[in-house]
Order: structure tokens, then C-alpha cells, then sequence
């Protein structure tokens, strides 16, 4: 039952950065390459249709988070209180930057909500590439200090950086080197991913420029991939011992490298979904690979004292997760 | 008459969530025993103060693009 649940926790959220992600990228492409009216509008307008039901894939994941995993639920959210709430205030205002910038024809208006959608775009693609990096370099569970455990063993709290910037001191933060580099990949892979939608969804004079961004930042991307999965050595030992235990683990890798290899033939595809669905492949093979690794943990700890969280003593009660299961598949045609 | 609706809205809350007091889930948890332990108070102000500034330029922003709509008026029915 837990197994499930986690296969559908996990699914949806791959889900949201799919759907949500393209509007992210979107966003960046809006604030660094759009710079005539004609193109502006063109990118809003194709994402104007869908943000808001993309992120409710956001909330159906913390949903299902909060009914089958709550102890992870209650301890990652009261430790990354302060990203969480930053990331909320941050799709604010990238909703009201892209709602409100049609209102009033006036210049100093329309200025600052596009700064703000794309500034807030890109902060977000940042944002949920550090809490990747959070969540594969674990956390001080029980913020133990010393070696002496100061707080139940499942609770812990970061703050948003610790003063040397490392993710290997006893007293961490969520934005350190490592956290920060899988932030970078984020922002670019959703660019990419963004730019793949702006080409799939407009005819616009940026298109033609846009595949040769999308293939400069593809190489942007091989390069910071290569780098993390090095570097990853240096926070975690053995970080493949998953893929070696379990081979059949081996297709998400193989799917995140057919996307990021696909996409280099972008300047000669003829269906324009093409490139979208290649970088879809990426996040998604992308997102189950760093899972896996880490499997069955979900949130690692750095300590020796307290242990890691795993799926399985996270999960809710067996009877419950049963109901649920009728619940989540009827219910939702029963609305 | 104006702002009736949303004086109506905002008491039915207050009715609501303090009424609730000092339970959060009645007669089975506290308020006080659902606060996180490892969330200070200093963070939670901060939090706060920063959603207590958003809604306010978001209610200004209202207030404004809304007198706007209205100042327009109606639009006129041609015949």
C-alpha cells in the first residue's frame, strides 16, 4: 500500500513540473527574449489558458502528500517553512504579474508586472531545483547538535542558508553549492522545456530563434547534468547503489538521457510537439531517476543519530490507505 | 452598501475560526499542541508580515482596477 501511494505521489508531482514547468520556462523566455509587443503577447497567451489548472497538480500532490505520508508531510513542511512560504509568495505574484499586465494600457504599468511574472518564473524554476537538492542531500533530522538530538526525531528546520554555504557542515541551509547547482539545472531545463512550448503552442517570429537557444542551452544542460551526477559523489558515497541493486530501475535514466540527446536535434524537427515531448521525457526520467536513487528514502538524514526517513515509516495506517485508495479512484468521477 | 458583503464574509470567519478557540479539533487537540516545534515565532512573524503586505497591495490593486471598471461604466446598448 505505501508503495502505491508513493508511485502516486511521485507521479503527480512529476506531473506538476511537466505541466507547471512549461509555464516557468515560459516565463523566462518572456523576460530574456521577448522584447516586441507582438511576442509577448504571443507567450502569454499561450500559457494564459493553462497555469492555473497546472497548478493545481501543486495542490493534489500536497494533498495526497498530507493523506498518506503525513509524518513526512508534517516534518518537511515545518522544515522548509521558510522556502514553502517563499514559493507561495512567489506564485502569487507570478499570477498577478500575468493577469494584472492587461488592465491598464500604461507603460510603467505593463513594465512592472512583466518584470514581475518573469523575475518571479525564474526564481521558481531556482526555487524547486534547490528543493530537489534539499531533499537528495537530506537534512538534520532532529537537528542534532553535538551528537545529542534536540528535537523529536522526525523534526527538523533549515534555515535558508548557513554561513559557509556547504552542504557537508553539521548546521545546514537550503541554498548551499550543491542545492544551488541542481537549482541552475532546474532554471534550465525548464527554459528549455518552456521554449519547447512556446514553440509547439504559437506561431510567432520567435520560434526560429528559439531553437537555437533551446539547442545552446541543451549543451548548457549535458554539461551541468554531467556535473552534478559527479559531484553528487562528493555528498553521497555510493549515490548508484539503487541502480545496481535494482537493474529495472535502469529505464528512468535511459528515458531522461533519450530526452536530453533528442533535444539536439531540434532545428530539423517538422512536428513542432516534438521537442516538447523530448523535454517532457527529460523532467520526467529526470525527477523518477533522483527519486530512485534515493528510494526508500524520502527524506535522508545527515546525522548518525536519528534515521533517515523512508516510505515506510512515514506512511499512514494500513486501514487508511486502503480507503483511500477507493476514494482516489472514485471519487474524482463521481464529481 | 458596499462593503457589506465582505464585512459579512470576514465575521462569519472570525465566528468561525474563534469560536473554534481554545480547540483546534474539539474536545481532541489544542490550538497550542498543533504549532510545529521547530517553526520559532520570529518566523512566523515574518511570514505574516510578508502575507499581511501582499494581500494589502493585492486589495489596493482591487480597489483600484475595480473603481476603474466601474468609473467606465455600463456599456451602451446600441439601437
Amino acid at each position: 500500500m505505501e508503495l502505491f501511494w508513493y508511485i502516486v505521489l511521485m507521479t503527480m508531482l512529476a506531473i506538476y513540473v511537466i505541466l507547471d514547468g512549461y509555464d516557468f520556462g515560459a516565463g523566462i523566455i518572456h523576460l530574456f527574449f521577448a522584447k516586441k509587443e507582438k511576442d509577448k503577447k504571443a507567450i502569454t497567451s499561450a500559457i494564459g489558458p493553462f497555469w492555473d489548472a497546472n497548478e493545481v497538480w501543486l495542490i493534489a500532490s500536497g494533498g495526497v502528500l498530507f493523506f498518506a505520508f503525513p509524518t513526512l508531510y508534517a516534518s518537511s513542511f515545518s522544515g522548509f517553512y521558510l522556502p514553502l512560504i517563499i514559493i507561495l509568495w512567489l506564485l502569487i505574484f507570478r499570477a498577478i504579474g500575468l493577469e494584472l499586465r492587461g488592465q491598464i494600457h500604461n507603460k510603467m504599468w505593463e513594465a512592472i508586472w512583466d518584470k514581475a511574472f518573469g523575475i518571479s518564473s525564474l526564481l521558481l524554476a531556482l526555487f524547486f531545483g534547490v528543493a530537489l537538492g534539499n531533499i537528495v542531500r537530506g537534512v538534520n533530522l532532529g537537528n542534532v547538535v553535538n551528537g545529542v538530538s534536540t528535537q523529536e526525531a522526525h523534526y527538523f528546520f533549515l534555515p535558508l542558508w548557513n554561513t559557509s554555504f556547504s552542504p557537508q557542515a553539521e548546521q545546514l541551509g537550503i541554498i548551499d553549492w550543491f542545492t544551488l547547482l541542481l537549482g541552475v539545472v532546474g532554471v534550465v531545463a525548464l527554459s528549455i522545456h518552456g521554449a519547447n512550448w512556446i514553440i509547439f503552442k504559437t506561431n510567432s517570429d520567435l520560434n526560429q530563434k528559439l531553437k537555437k537557444v533551446i539547442f545552446n542551452l541543451n549543451l548548457v544542460l549535458l554539461a551541468l547534468v554531467i556535473t552534478s551526477l559527479l559531484i553528487w559523489h562528493i555528498i553521497e558515497p555510493k549515490p548508484f547503489h539503487n541502480f545496481i541493486k535494482y537493474p529495472l530501475l535502469w529505464i528512468f535514466p535511459i528515458i531522461t538521457f533519450t530526452g536530453l540527446f533528442g533535444l539536439f536535434k531540434v532545428k530539423k524537427f517538422i512536428k513542432d510537439g516534438l521537442g516538447f515531448l523530448f523535454s517532457s521525457l527529460f523532467l520526467f526520467g529526470g525527477l523518477a531517476s533522483t527519486v530512485a536513487s534515493i528510494f526508500p528514502k524520502v527524506l535522508p538524514s545527515t546525522n548518525t543519530v536519528n534515521p533517515s526517513l523512508t516510505l515506510y515509516n512515514v506512511a499512514a495506517d494500513e486501514y487508511g490507505l486502503s480507503v483511500g485508495v477507493y476514494w482516489f479512484a472514485i471519487a474524482p468521477n463521481e464529481c | 452598501m458596499l462593503p457589506f458583503p465582505y464585512i459579512a464574509n470576514t465575521t462569519g470567519w472570525y465566528t468561525a475560526e474563534l469560536g473554534r478557540q481554545p480547540w483546534l479539533v474539539y474536545n481532541l487537540m489544542r490550538t497550542a499542541d498543533g504549532a510545529s516545534p521547530t517553526v520559532s515565532s520570529g518566523n512566523t512573524l515574518f511570514t505574516l508580515l510578508g502575507f499581511i503586505g501582499l494581500y494589502l497591495l493585492l486589495g489596493l490593486l482591487f480597489l483600484m482596477l475595480a473603481g476603474k471598471i466601474i468609473s467606465k461604466g455600463p456599456q451602451l446598448i446600441k439601437h
